[in-house]
């Protein structure tokens, strides 16, 4: 008798490859053409790459375009990654990498990060128009409060989009062709627009970066009209306007002169943004700093000067900032927080330029805001600085500024000899304002945790002339920092 | 004849002791608005800090520092014969963020941009106008 099992056609062997052979016909003819193609990663990309025109598409046409696949049933690689699914990956190596830091594993961290920018670098060379791609990523990134993913994706696709740029930039100077470059930095402004996130990420790759050129000029000045109704963050705008001068300039695109002649005409131009980019033209050019400056005085808008204060302190040398600075007080009686910007820079400049005003006895809101610039950050120099002022300034308002640095430079013991100081001077101890100044101050020393010293100038302060509004501000103080004392102080 | 001049002479120092009299700095209040700046960024992800009636952001970056100038008044001068009285004050806080980074990583993932400090800076006043003699 024949073995029947001999002859058995081998269904148990042949079933799990032709069910394999089913599915990966099924999923090959429903999923997009390109993500499964075998280019390995240092390989121009599989997927047809997107038109500029197809960024925010569904991209039928390259649906239609995909050559026919054959089907390769003995060969189970796995299909290479998706786009999407690289910067997906991305980000779990991200979070990963962030987890292992929390950890103090300096080592995983470490080594997770390498394989971060391996990774990255495999999509950058699988992906010609890697670019293209995160700017379609970044258009459909939710809006409203980022969760951990869309955080992640946003970093990642702000990563390839300013790479990209990079990449399109050093081929177009190799080549000198921009064609591509241009074209990219095209998409990324037309991308902009449409959701805030897109602004932010754009701004991100474009702001004080080289990309911005005189072809890219009419789309800017569309993003700064949006701005002027509202649909567009105004700062982002005036950003993008003043690197694109910056490159204009650079590039020889436009010479200074034929800026600062369009900043003339564009300075009385209602559009902040323009007026923003006007005025910075104007004042870093000695011939014309002048004339914006005059033209400020007459207008007399603390708003307008407000902005340049701001401008000058974060663009133009230390030096001529002062100057600016200065000039503006007339309008701009106080800036604190463009000296502060100034002194981030170069305190030792803004220090001098206190020193030199102190010999002089002149500009005493100049004076406060120099000492604020320095005085307010914990270093050795504001705390020299501001001993100076509280003990050698002839004017009282510099004084009692003087008084806010020292409070604030987390020494209690610094502080408390600052307000008895303070306190000394009948100029500030007879004054009921001013000894509100000396109250707010007080409130410094609480973050310092010394509970006497509060409670030591909280009872000299009870002895003087306060206002009433003083007084409760005085009492909640103590209430907050001096244990057991809230009765005392209701008293 | 020396009387008139006389009597020019005494109307003339009475006006201008009249007008020597006059203390009124002829000045009024006027109102700004509350200002919150940013200072300079460090590269870090950006900020969200909520304090009671103003939450500060940022999409990109770490503010060094944000200032926070409480809507107040400023004195001007005036046509009319007004002065100025100070009614209270407000403290100006400066807020410090640091950006905090365990490791230099690639990608970014494991940096906050956190509150450091808070103190006050400074002081504005509220301010009202009134008629000078009152």
């Amino acid at each position: 008798m024949p073995d029947r099992r001999r002859w058995r056609f081998p269904w148990s062997l042949l079933a799990p490859l032709l069910l394999a052979a089913v599915l990966f016909s099924a999923w090959s003819s429903t999923a997009p053409p390109g993500e499964h193609a075998g280019a390995p990663a240092a390989r121009p990309p599989a997927e047809p790459p997107l038109s500029h025109a197809s960024v925010s598409t569904d991209r039928p046409d390259a649906v239609a375009a995909a050559p026919p696949r054959e089907l390769a049933v003995t060969v189970a690689a796995p299909a290479p990654p998706t786009f999407e699914q690289r910067v997906d990956e991305l980000v779990a190596i991200g979070r990963r990498t962030a987890a292992l830091a929390e950890q103090d594993d300096s080592d995983g961290a470490a080594a997770s990060d390498r394989e971060a920018r391996e990774r990255f670098s495999d999509l950058m060379g699988a992906f010609a128009d890697a670019g293209e791609r995160a700017l379609d990523m970044v258009a459909q990134l939710p809006e409203g409060p980022p969760s951990s993913l869309t955080n992640g994706r946003r970093i990642v696709l702000q990563l390839v989009l300013g790479a990209a740029l990079e990449r399109a930039d050093h081929d177009a100077a190799v080549a000198g062709e921009r064609t591509a470059v241009d074209a990219l930095v095209q998409a990324t402004l037309d991308v902009m627009p449409g959701t805030a996130v897109a602004a932010e990420v754009g701004e991100h790759v474009l702001a004080r970066q080289r990309f911005l050129r005189l072809a890219h000029e009419p789309t800017v000045l569309a993003l700064v009209r949006l701005a002027a109704t509202e649909q567009f963050p105004r700062s982002t705008a005036t950003t993008l306007l003043l690197t694109l001068w910056d490159n204009l300039q650079a590039a020889g695109e436009r010479s200074s002169e034929e800026l600062s002649r369009l900043a003339l005409l564009a300075l009385t131009d209602a559009d902040p943004s323009q007026r923003t980019a006007s005025c910075r033209q104007l004042l870093r050019d000695p011939r014309y700093r002048g004339l914006v400056l005059a033209w400020l005085r007459e207008r007399g808008d603390r708003a307008v000067a407000a902005e340049v204060a701001s401008l000058a302190a974060r663009e133009l040398p230390v030096a001529d900032a002062l100057v600016v600075l200065r000039e503006l007080a007339g309008t701009l009686p106080r800036a604190p927080t463009a000296y502060l910007a100034l002194a981030h820079r170069e305190p030792d400049a803004v220090a001098d330029g206190y020193r030199e005003l102190l010999a002089a006895n002149t500009h005493a809101n100049v004076r406060c805001d120099l000492v604020t610039g320095v005085g307010m950050v914990r270093t050795p120099l504001g705390r020299e600085l501001a001993e100076l002022a509280l003990h050698g300034d002839p004017a009282v308002e510099v004084r009692l500024q003087a008084l806010f640095a020292l409070t604030a430079q987390g020494d209690a013991e610094l502080g408390e000899r600052a307000l008895g100081v303070a306190l000394d001077d009948p100029r500030i101890g007879s004054d009921p304002v001013r000894l509100a100044a000396v109250v707010m101050a007080l409130g410094n020393l609480e973050a310092s945790g010394d509970a006497n010293a509060i409670d030591r100038i909280a009872q000299r302060l009870r002895t003087l002339p306060l206002a009433d509004e003083s007084r409760q501000r005085l009492d909640a103080l103590v209430r907050r920092a001096v244990p057991g004392q809230a009765s005392a102080a209701l008293r | 004849m020396n009387a008139k001049w006389i009597q020019a002479v005494a109307l003339l120092a009475l006006s201008l002791a009249a007008a020597a009299q006059d203390t009124c700095p002829r000045e009024r209040a006027v109102s700004v608005p509350r200002a919150v700046d940013y200072g300079p960024a460090v590269t870090c992800p950006g900020l969200t800090y909520s304090m009671p009636g103003l939450t500060l952001t940022t999409v990109t970056g770490c503010p060094l520092f944000v200032t926070v100038t409480p809507a107040h008044e400023v004195i001007e001068a005036s046509r009319d014969r007004t002065k100025v009285r100070v009614v209270g004050t407000d403290p100006v806080k400066i807020f410090f963020f640091t950006c905090q980074t365990r490791y230099l990583l690639f990608l970014p993932l494991s940096s906050y941009c956190t509150f450091d400090r808070e103190s006050t800076i400074g002081t504005v006043m509220h301010l009202t106008t009134m008629e000078c003699g009152t």
